[in-house]
């Protein structure tokens, strides 16, 4: 029985690592003997290797560490302590020379009568002394040893394991969809980032009152396929200059017309099918859903290019407010996480080491709807249909 | 660069209006249906809302009609303008419209239409039965970006198409400023949402600014 794995210090996305090379040929490995010059004995131990490696027996040595000693005098002079005596200072450095520097096993042989010492405090001990036989046989002055050993930051370091090992299997699994969350945020941070400050820039097209002139809709009137020989008031009562100078091309090509400027692509297509639209087909029902809500007929009853014109700002304006509730969810979202951090961060529980970011690591799940960045570009290109729809608000009805 | 032969900048636009009419037989006036269970005399049409449909045959090759599998045939190919089929039947159904262009490198056009024999609001209309049913859509044709081949046809098309009326009694231009008054409304009402919606991410936004704010300040006493 084997008992179940650890659980990782960290996760990270070692897909790749994992993923074994299958393509290149197996390597032949070798069992092999050998001595190790170490031992004092000539006791062969076998080992695997590489074919195409040298054999190194030098892996199997293990680096000797020097440990310092000291005199009589040094001690007296320079490390006494209250709370250690000389002989355990001793048989502390004894040890440490026996087992090569292995606190765990110098911890494990600590042999003095009535003391309880843990592997922090011998460290503690050790470290000290070193330091202060550095700064008293210095040749030149030293304010403080080269190295010097932290033991609360280390205890503090080691019940960070400690907790971190035996978190509950709920944690871990929640930390690695955080893990997972984090680099999909990742991923799309600056995807989000160009969405909001499209927004932003929408928004404040919206605030501005446009200076432009009344645009002409083209065709509103006398466009179209019929020529109308009266021309119908506006809802404002203004008579529109004559807009029979429109027809030539059937859509609009002048620049100053903030409508219809559409990529249209090339070949024969009905006009009511190329309606504005979200582009990732899981948004369409949803704006499918919004034109419902608003008594829009799609495609609308009479699509001439006046009528598909005025309806494409109101789709434009209905993409506009798709994208606001979606960032006001996200930012909902956001904010769940944010307060059962902050609420965890009250409690004084033990919160995963948090990323300076702005977004930070949230548990908001995309349902899979896609901003539309090509979507965006698009209307980005066209001076948006919002800003666009300003005007047509205000330039028609007031 | 668009694809080769294509002319940019050349758009145009054919108004068409497509659907059916159909007409109850009147066994005492009208010639008998092949088959005695068959009620209604129907046809189903494309033709152009200006009702010059020579002119649409100038950018229209051919209208393919596809019926309900049990006429036969099924799929009707007309040539030449009238573009429409008349059948008789019982049942409505969906037609499959197949419009094809005279410059055939042009893809065809798909379109659908309903069927429809009876009156959609059945109650209180005892002589509903007896009633013609149309049902016909508005629609344009465009042409963007026509190949080379296809723009003398297309401006001949144009050219013919000026100062004509529709024929249509539905869509008028009445109909055409109704409804841009109706979208300009209903933009009203998008705007004032949009209003709301506004607000409500600006409030939401600085609130999570505000916990952000909170939480870092908490991390950082965590920290120190």
């Amino acid at each position: 029985m084997h008992p179940p794995p650890p659980p990782p210090l960290m996760f990270s996305d070692a897909f790749w690592a994992t993923a074994s090379s299958v393509s290149t040929k197996a390597r032949t490995w070798r069992l092999v003997e050998a001595t190790n010059p170490q031992r004092s004995d000539t006791l062969k131990l076998k080992h695997w290797k590489r074919e195409d490696e040298a054999d190194d027996v030098i892996r199997f040595q293990v680096p000797t560490q020097t440990i310092a000693s000291y005199s009589d005098e040094e001690y007296v002079a320079h490390l006494q302590s209250p709370e250690w005596t000389k002989e355990e200072t001793d048989h502390l450095f004894d040890l440490c020379r026996q087992f090569n520097l292995k606190f765990i096993v110098v911890a494990d042989r600590y042999d003095i009568e009535g003391k309880v010492r843990t592997v922090e405090d011998l460290k503690e001990r050790y470290y000290d002394v070193l330091g202060k036989l550095q700064i008293a046989r210095s040749p030149v002055p030293l304010a403080q040893p080269v190295f010097k050993y932290d033991k609360e930051r280390d205890i503090q370091r080691k019940k960070n394991l400690e907790a971190l090992f035996n978190r509950p299997p709920e944690a871990i699994k929640e930390e690695e969809h955080l893990f997972h969350e984090l680099k999909r945020r990742e991923l799309h941070e600056r995807k989000w980032a160009c969405e909001r400050d499209y927004l932003v820039k929408i928004l404040s097209n919206h605030e501005v009152p446009n200076p432009l002139p009344l645009p002409i809709i083209p065709g509103a009137i006398a466009g179209g396929p019929f020529d109308p020989r009266k021309k119908v008031k506006r809802p404002d009562g203004i008579v529109p200059p004559d807009a029979r100078k429109h027809r030539a091309p059937l859509l609009p090509q002048d620049s100053s017309s903030a409508l219809a400027k559409k990529d249209l692509p090339p070949g024969a297509f009905l006009r009511s099918q190329k309606l504005v639209l979200p582009r990732a087909s899981n948004l369409q029902s949803k704006f499918k859903e919004l034109l419902d809500e608003f008594n829009l007929f799609n495609p609308p009853v009479f699509p001439t290019s006046a009528v598909c014109d005025v309806a494409d700002e109101v789709r434009g304006n209905l993409l506009v407010l798709m994208d606001i509730k979606k960032s006001i969810e996200r930012t909902e979202q956001e904010m769940v996480s944010l307060r059962e951090r902050k609420r965890m961060l009250l409690a004084g529980e033990p919160v995963v080491p948090h990323r300076q970011n702005s977004s930070g690591m949230i548990d908001y799940m995309e349902s899979g709807d896609e901003y539309d960045e090509a979507e965006a570009r698009r209307r980005k290109k066209s001076g948006g249909f919002a800003a666009g729809g300003s005007v047509l608000k205000k330039a028609r009805l007031h | 660069m668009g694809p080769a032969g294509r002319l940019k900048n050349e758009q145009f636009a054919c108004p068409i209006i497509y659907g059916s009419i159909a007409v109850p037989i009147n066994p005492a006036r009208d010639p008998p249906a092949a088959d005695p269970s068959h009620t209604h005399r129907w046809t189903v049409f494309v033709r152009s809302a200006t009702g010059d449909d020579a002119n649409l045959a100038r950018v229209v090759k051919r209208v393919a009609f596809k019926l309900h599998e049990s006429f036969v045939p099924q799929q009707r190919v007309i040539e030449a303008p009238p573009f429409e089929v008349t059948e008789t039947g019982w049942g409505e159904f969906e037609i499959a419209i197949r419009i094809s262009f005279v410059d055939s490198q042009e893809k065809p056009l798909q379109l659908f239409h309903q069927l429809q024999l009876y009156p959609k609001e059945d109650v209180g209309n005892p002589d509903g039965e007896l009633k013609t049913i149309v049902s016909e859509h508005y629609d344009e044709i465009i042409i963007n970006e026509p190949f080379e081949e296809f723009i003398d046809h297309l401006r001949t098309f144009k050219a013919n198409a000026t100062s004509k009326k529709s024929i249509s009694a539905t869509f008028t231009p009445q109909l055409e400023a109704e409804e841009i008054k109706k979208l300009y409304d209903t933009n009203e009402r998008v705007m004032l949402d949009l209003e709301k919606w506004k607000l409500k991410l600006a409030r939401v936004e600085t609130e999570k600014r505000k916990l952000e704010a909170e939480v870092r300040a908490l991390e950082n006493d965590g920290v120190s």
